[in-house]
Formats: C-alpha cells, structure tokens, sequence
C-alpha cells in the first residue's frame, strides 16, 4: 500500500476538485486504506451536514428590482462622467492646438543666420578684380588718347602733356 | 470570462445574475433577510463601481464573492461595535421555515455547531456551498494559500461530520 495522502486531499476528492488520474490513484489507495476511508467517510458526512441547513428566505423581487434600478443609475452616472471627461480632453487638446498657433504667430521671428554668397560668385567676382586690378597695371591701361586742350592752355612745343608712361618712359 | 467595462449593460445583467447567490452566502453570514439583501445590492454596486480594479486573471466570480464576505464582515464588526455601547436588544435572525420535526432539529444542530466554528472557517464553508466556488477559488477571494483554505475546510467538516451518526447514511 503507499503511504496515506494528506487528509486535505480527501477533501477536494469529496469535492470532486481532483483530475481523473489522481482521483483513480487515490480510490486504489481508499480499497486498501481503512484509516482514509473513515477520513474521507467524516469528511463526506461534514458536507452532508451543509445539505441539511435551511435555505435562506428566497430573495424578494423587490430588491432586484432595486438592484437594476441602482445599477442603471450608476450606469448612466458614469456614462455622463466618462462624456464630461472626452469633452475636457477634447477641449484640452483643442486649447494646446490653439496656444501653438498663437505662439507661432505672435513670436518675433529667431535672428536670421547670415547668408553667404555663392563660393563660384565669390570666386567669379575675385577672377573680375584681379583681372581689372591686372589690367590697371598694364600698360595698355593707361595708353589714352590725349583729350582736347583748350588753346590758352596749349602746352609749349616739344613739351607734351604726358602721363605716367611717359613718366616711366623718361625715367627709363 | 471576460468583462469590459465599456458595455455597461451586459456587465449590469451579469451583475444582476449574480444576486441570488451573493444573497443566500450573506444571508448565512449575517442571518437576516433585509441585511442581506442590502448587503447584496451594496456588493454589486460596488463591483460595477470597481470593474477596473478587477485583475482580468483572476475569477470574476471569486471576486464577487470576496467583495461580499468582506461586506458582510464588516456589517457584523458594526453589529459587534453596537452591542458593546448600547444596550438595545438586537435585531434577531430570521426564524428557521417550519419543516418536517427531525429535519429541523438536525439543521438547528448544525446551525448551533456552525455558530461555533470560528468566522474565517465557517466562511470557506458558506463559501463553498452557497457561492458554489472551488477550493481553488476560495482561496483567491480569501487570498489565503490553497492549502490554509484546505485546512480550514478539514477542521470544519469534521466538526460537522461528527454530527452527523455514521448508521444514518
């Protein structure tokens, strides 16, 4: 024989709480068991002796009534509670809408950065200077025609108006 | 089962069909008609107020059943309060039904030696016989270990066993 179960199995065998393989087990050890089945044979009378209490008075349709009407009201107490809340989002996220607009609006515009010029402009225009900066320093540049004197300002023979070529010219 | 709060009416009648069981397990616990069906309106309100703190893994009914207890519990911790400082008689518990002689005799018997068994005890009982739970189940509405609930139920059977004679099955 194996050893005894606990004595609070008995109980969820009486309950029928106990799967079927176990409840197999446990009826081979109750044929071989004497001690168990007096355990599980009190156990058995203890609820039969629940069987035997009163019922309670049935329950009166007045209170069930009571109890519908309590629940409907809580019901509706809470769908308008749960509407008030949707309302209150609804409104919250219609003002965070609206105080995003406003600031977009009424902010003073971030300082602008600095825009620079295009680097082939930039470059283009340096090409520009360098060559009239070239150009200045040839000598081409200053081969001028010789404007119109006014005769009372007539240069002496053989002195002529010169320029810098001239210049560099008596020079060199 | 499941249960979503956002279908109020469903949850209502479900509510509802659990009355006459939270009303036969309060009424044993507190012995009176009237208490226990105010008790019983008081736990399913209160269940249909707190759907949202119910833990979806746990038995909807076993949590019922420990709002009930609790309830019920605590309308006899009021009673035992008032007892103390007044000295108004108490309101006594509904007469038993008439019956056949021996049938009333055996089950005022067992009503003496339920009296007598201590609170926590007689509840995995009453428990188990009027909320129809299993052991399992008790012992998530108590939220005792199976095997404390296991040793209670033991302890008050055989007291009851005892009660009733062997040769009479």
């Amino acid at each position: 024989m194996t050893s005894c179960p606990d004595v609070t199995e008995w109980i969820l065998y009486a309950a029928d709480e106990v799967s079927a393989p176990r409840r197999e087990e446990l009826a081979r050890h109750l044929s071989a068991c004497d001690a168990c089945r007096r355990e599980l044979d009190r156990l058995q009378r203890g609820f039969e002796a629940l069987e035997t209490l009163e019922a309670p008075p049935p329950l009166r349709a007045e209170a069930l009534h009571t109890l519908r009407r309590r629940l409907a009201a809580e019901g509706q107490r809470r769908s308008r509670q749960h509407r008030r809340l949707r309302a209150l989002r609804w409104f919250g996220a219609a003002a965070a809408a609206a105080a995003v607009v406003a600031v977009a609006v009424f902010l003073p515009p971030e300082p602008q950065q600095p825009t620079w010029p295009d680097r082939e402009q930039v470059d283009a225009e340096i090409t520009e200077i360098a060559a009239t900066l070239e150009l200045l320093e040839s000598d081409t540049a200053w081969d001028l025609e010789p404007l119109d004197e006014p005769a009372s300002r007539e240069t002496p023979a053989g002195q002529s108006r010169s320029g810098p070529r001239d210049a560099r010219t008596r020079h060199g | 089962m499941s249960i979503s709060p956002d279908e109020p009416e469903n949850v209502q009648d479900l509510l509802v069909a659990y009355a006459p069981r939270v009303y036969g397990l309060v009424h044993r616990m507190v012995g009176r008609r009237d208490v226990a069906e105010d008790l019983m309106q008081e736990t399913l309100l209160r269940a249909f107020r707190g759907l949202k703190s119910y833990q979806a893994e746990g038995k909807f009914r076993a949590w019922i059943f420990r709002i009930a207890v609790n309830q019920a519990r605590d309308w006899i911790r009021r009673q035992r309060r008032q007892a103390v400082v007044s000295d108004d008689p108490q309101p006594v518990a509904d007469a038993p039904p008439d019956g056949p002689a021996l049938a009333r005799e055996r089950a005022q018997t067992v009503e003496q030696a339920m009296a007598r068994l201590s609170e926590a005890d007689r509840e995995v009982l009453l428990m188990r016989y009027y909320g129809d739970m299993a052991f399992k189940e008790i012992a998530q509405a108590t939220g005792e270990p199976l095997g404390t609930v296991l040793a209670r139920a033991h302890r008050a059977l055989k007291k009851l066993g005892d009660l009733i004679p062997e040769e009479s099955r």
